[in-house]
């Protein structure tokens, strides 16, 4: 649910960037982060244990464009990946008005990958979200590694309902703007349909 | 009239008076799928006058009977392959043991020997790479018959098919296995990748529809089923009624879900459970982790999967034994 601040006339959005442990989610904020211009953003949070989880969350508030008279701002979240950690995540998903789900195309983390998008399928609906109903990108992750699976498979197993995909190496950045660019556009359309 | 047919598009001159009330059952002498035809699908169009000569595929290879092998520890399985080419001109001899179908490749040198992975006495792969090590027996065409697997658990093409041509999975024997076999002995490339392509007719033929009569098209049917039903045994061996399915899909559940635990704690911890692992001090060192995992185990998997099984448990255990052998330890 966005929020709206009529004082600052700012539309505040809010998108999560989901996917199983080390997938990439957090490399994708922090490239995010590096390009864009020092007044475009705020501070990023993170909140990281001793074993550099990432615990709780990034935060990274991002002015793009406005909306009759009202700037947006983007807030972008991470979630803990790590299968143990599920109270955090639904935590981080209220409110969410768009997700990222960040695969690892490794093989050996096909499995991780099914749980991860079954995992949010069901936080959401706890939170009364559908994922099929609310804005939602699929980024196919570490693409430059030598044991990828297809992009084919990848889509037949992870993205059965056709949302819009992208392939990515968020270490060089490849894919990381075209992901969010994505899901940002989807979260304006609905902003505006809603008005 | 013309047909085409369904799964290899390729088309045929047939004599519509042929086509009785109930329809008529053909199978594509090209791809070798059966279907059936009636008048309502009757298509008019006349018959292209330009058409090329039938593609070789339509054709057995010499007059010479083509030797198949088949290799399955299953008495029955063998049968209803067996009985799936019997309309072919094949000589087809099967084997239930690895060792024997080996011998008997040796001996006969047959054109093609279709070979499951699971053999007693020696694997299938063992016969594989033995007959690949053997020059006189170079022109033995392979084609595996894929292993088991969990329909549930995603799956890959294979990176490895040991030497062999081909590989086929249970549920492709009756309608793609026969076109395998010819594609091979006459070293032809996939006809259905390039009948497939759409609006690409250039590579069609006009080719005979071969006819089945009624008992053949039994005993075809026949075949399918006993396929069908071993493969149904051996993917879902202990149950059937559907209270039992939903209960192994549970199982698999929470077997996926310690697998992922485990391979969670793994990537996190990677320095930890080396250290671990080499000094015997595993379960100490990650104490924290391993009780959040049990944790997040317990929560999520049912209590009575948890009393009678130890997923999470065999799934460290596999994780030590496969680092240890990383290791070389």
């Amino acid at each position: 649910m966005s929020f709206i601040n009529y004082a600052s006339r700012e539309i505040n959005c809010k998108i999560v960037y989901y996917g199983p442990g080390l997938c990439g989610k957090t490399t994708n904020l922090q490239f995010v982060y590096q390009k864009t211009a020092a007044d475009a953003k705020g501070k990023m949070i993170s909140l990281a244990t001793e074993t550099e989880r990432t615990l709780f969350f990034d935060f990274l508030p991002l002015a793009l464009g406005e909306i009759r008279g009202f700037k947006t701002r983007f807030h972008l979240y991470t979630v803990p990946g790590q299968v143990f950690y599920d109270a955090s995540r639904k935590l981080i998903l209220k409110g969410v008005d768009g997700v990222v789900f960040v695969a690892d195309s490794q093989e050996e983390r096909m499995e991780a990958n099914i749980e991860s998008v079954e995992n949010l399928r069901i936080n959401l609906t706890e939170q009364g979200y559908d994922l099929d109903k609310i804005p939602y990108v699929v980024q196919y992750n570490k693409r430059d590694l030598p044991n990828v699976v297809s992009v084919e498979e990848l889509r037949k197993e992870l993205n059965p309902t056709n949302v819009p995909d992208f392939e990515a190496c968020a270490t060089t950045g490849e894919g990381v703007f075209e992901t969010l660019k994505a899901v940002a556009k989807l979260i304006l359309v609905d902003l505006k349909k809603g008005k | 009239m013309l047909i085409i047919c369904p799964s290899c598009k390729a088309r045929f001159s047939f004599d519509d008076s042929r086509i009785g009330p109930q329809g008529i059952k053909l199978r594509c002498s090209k791809c070798r799928t059966i279907f059936s035809i009636s008048r309502k699908v009757e298509n008019p169009a006349p018959v292209s006058v330009a058409a090329p000569p039938a593609p070789p595929t339509a054709a057995a290879p010499a007059a010479q009977k083509v030797k198949v092998v088949i290799a399955n520890e299953s008495a029955s399985f063998c049968a209803a392959v067996a009985k799936i080419l019997e309309p072919e001109p094949f000589e087809v001899l099967t084997y239930n043991d690895g060792k024997e179908a080996f011998e008997a490749v040796q001996r006969v040198r047959p054109d093609v020997i279709l070979l499951d992975v699971a053999l007693p006495s020696m694997y299938g792969f063992e016969v594989c790479e033995r007959i690949r090590q053997d020059p006189a027996l170079a022109a033995v065409k392979i084609i595996l018959i894929a292993a088991i697997y969990d329909k549930t658990r995603y799956k890959r093409s294979p990176a490895s098919l040991y030497g062999a041509d081909d590989y086929i999975e249970k549920h492709h024997i009756p309608d793609s296995l026969v076109s395998m076999i010819y594609r091979h002995v006459t070293n032809q490339k996939p006809v259905e990748k390039s009948a497939k392509e759409e609006g690409n007719t250039a590579g069609e033929g006009l080719v005979k529809p071969q006819y089945l009569n009624r008992q053949e098209v039994d005993a075809q049917l026949d075949a399918r089923r006993q396929i069908q039903a071993d493969e149904e045994r051996e993917t879902m061996p202990q149950v059937a009624p559907p209270a039992a399915q939903a209960s192994s899909q549970a199982h698999e559940k929470a077997k996926r879900l310690a697998r992922i635990i485990v391979s969670d704690i793994m990537l996190y911890n990677q320095a930890k459970v080396e250290e671990g692992i080499k000094n015997g001090t595993f379960y100490t060192l990650l104490e924290d982790d391993i009780r959040e995992g049990r944790a997040l185990y317990e929560r999520r998997v049912p209590e009575e999967i948890r009393k009678d099984t130890s997923f999470l448990q065999a799934a460290f255990e596999d994780l030590i034994a496969k680092k240890k052998q990383e290791l070389k330890l």
